[in-house]
């Protein structure tokens, strides 16, 4: 599969994605329910890229941040006025105990 | 257990699961566990003598993430008394472990044939997944038809859906609405719809693993399609993956 021409099929009104194949349905079709095709110039990769309706290419897919509860118990406004090296002492803790529970 | 090779999404080596079925089967449950890493997984069920194992069910996509997950795997497929079954396995997560077991069903359904083949589209051995669903970033509206397989190379009469992570190991809480179809890109009539999905922030997990088999009659060179909607937008945590088996 890896040598097929891979197309995108996006809404010709709007650029709403509406499907990626190697298999396409007819222009006639495609025209008649206000599809528009394009050809890509790879395989798409959507866990890395994602469709923008406005520019009609993909764009990389923005990294995701996590939150890290540990840090926000640390650095919590109201967290007891301690030295760094007990607040290191009890962020090492938290991390352990709570280990990737910690990441939202 | 079955091990993982050391290098991550690389088949292991067979691991025996039974030296021989004591009974004629007509369909089998895969039930898999993972006490080790968090990761995403590729497990072949295989038939035959050591060194000489054949494929019986290819790539069965399973995940795990931060706490232990069970899937069932059933499939309608005759197993032989006597057989000898393994299993392999590969991971995002070099060196990972599952627990493997296997349960046959000799009695068979009403109106149940026997199948001997199972064949899965959409998996990715490079990443140990399946195809991406974007369900894009309007909420609840079904969005873009990911292409599982451009043309089936045998006809299915049963379909299993596996659904996978991503590599996604922080998850957000959402639900989805998935659907799978045939048809050409623009043009896709859906077979199965509607089949629901949550995660949550605790495990981490798009779950249920696994839906069906279904009964369905997928000609051979059939295009499969899957495509979803969801409840949040988060650019990464709206993806799931997904694989389908069918079986002849």
């Amino acid at each position: 599969m890896g040598m097929d021409q891979w197309y995108a099929i996006y809404r010709t009104a709007t650029g709403r994605l509406e499907s990626l194949g190697t298999v396409v349905a007819d222009d006639s079709y495609l025209e008649s329910n206000g599809l528009t095709k394009i050809p890509l110039a790879s395989a798409p990769d959507q866990q890395h890229q994602m469709w923008d309706e406005a520019s009609r290419v993909f764009v990389p897919r923005p990294p995701k941040i996590a939150r890290d509860l540990v840090e926000e118990f640390v650095n919590d406004g109201e967290f007891p006025n301690v030295n760094a090296a007990v607040k290191d002492k009890m962020r090492q803790i938290a991390q352990r105990v709570f280990a990737d529970f910690r990441f939202q | 257990m079955v091990t993982a090779s050391a290098t991550a999404n690389t088949k292991g080596s067979w691991a025996q699961l039974v030296a021989a079925t004591p009974i004629h089967a007509s369909a089998m449950v895969v039930m898999i566990a993972s006490p080790s890493a968090a990761g995403d997984y590729l497990i072949d069920i295989g038939i035959g003598a050591a060194q000489f194992e054949a494929i019986l069910m290819p790539n069965i996509l399973y995940c795990r993430r931060a706490a232990d997950v069970c899937a069932h795997f059933c499939l309608p497929i005759g197993v032989p008394a006597g057989a000898r079954l393994a299993a392999r396995i590969q991971s995002t997560s070099g060196g990972a472990t599952v627990a493997a077991a296997i349960m046959l069903l000799s009695h068979g359904f009403p109106g149940m044939a026997h199948f001997g083949f199972v064949q899965d589209y959409g998996t990715v051995l490079a990443d140990s997944g399946g195809v991406s669903v974007d369900p894009g970033a309007t909420l609840n509206t079904k969005n873009t038809w990911s292409q599982l397989v451009a043309a089936t190379v045998r006809p299915a009469r049963w379909l299993m859906i596996s659904i996978g992570n991503v590599g996604n190991n922080v998850r957000s809480n959402a639900n989805w609405l998935f659907d799978v179809a045939i048809g050409p890109a623009g043009q896709e009539h859906p077979i199965l719809a509607n089949m629901g999905l949550n995660a949550f922030t605790t495990p981490d997990l798009v779950q249920p693993l696994v839906y069906g088999p279904f009964p369905v009659a997928i000609p051979s060179g059939s295009r499969i399609a899957a495509h979803a909607q969801c409840d949040i937008s988060d650019a990464t945590d709206r993806l799931f993956d997904i694989a389908v088996y069918g079986v002849e």
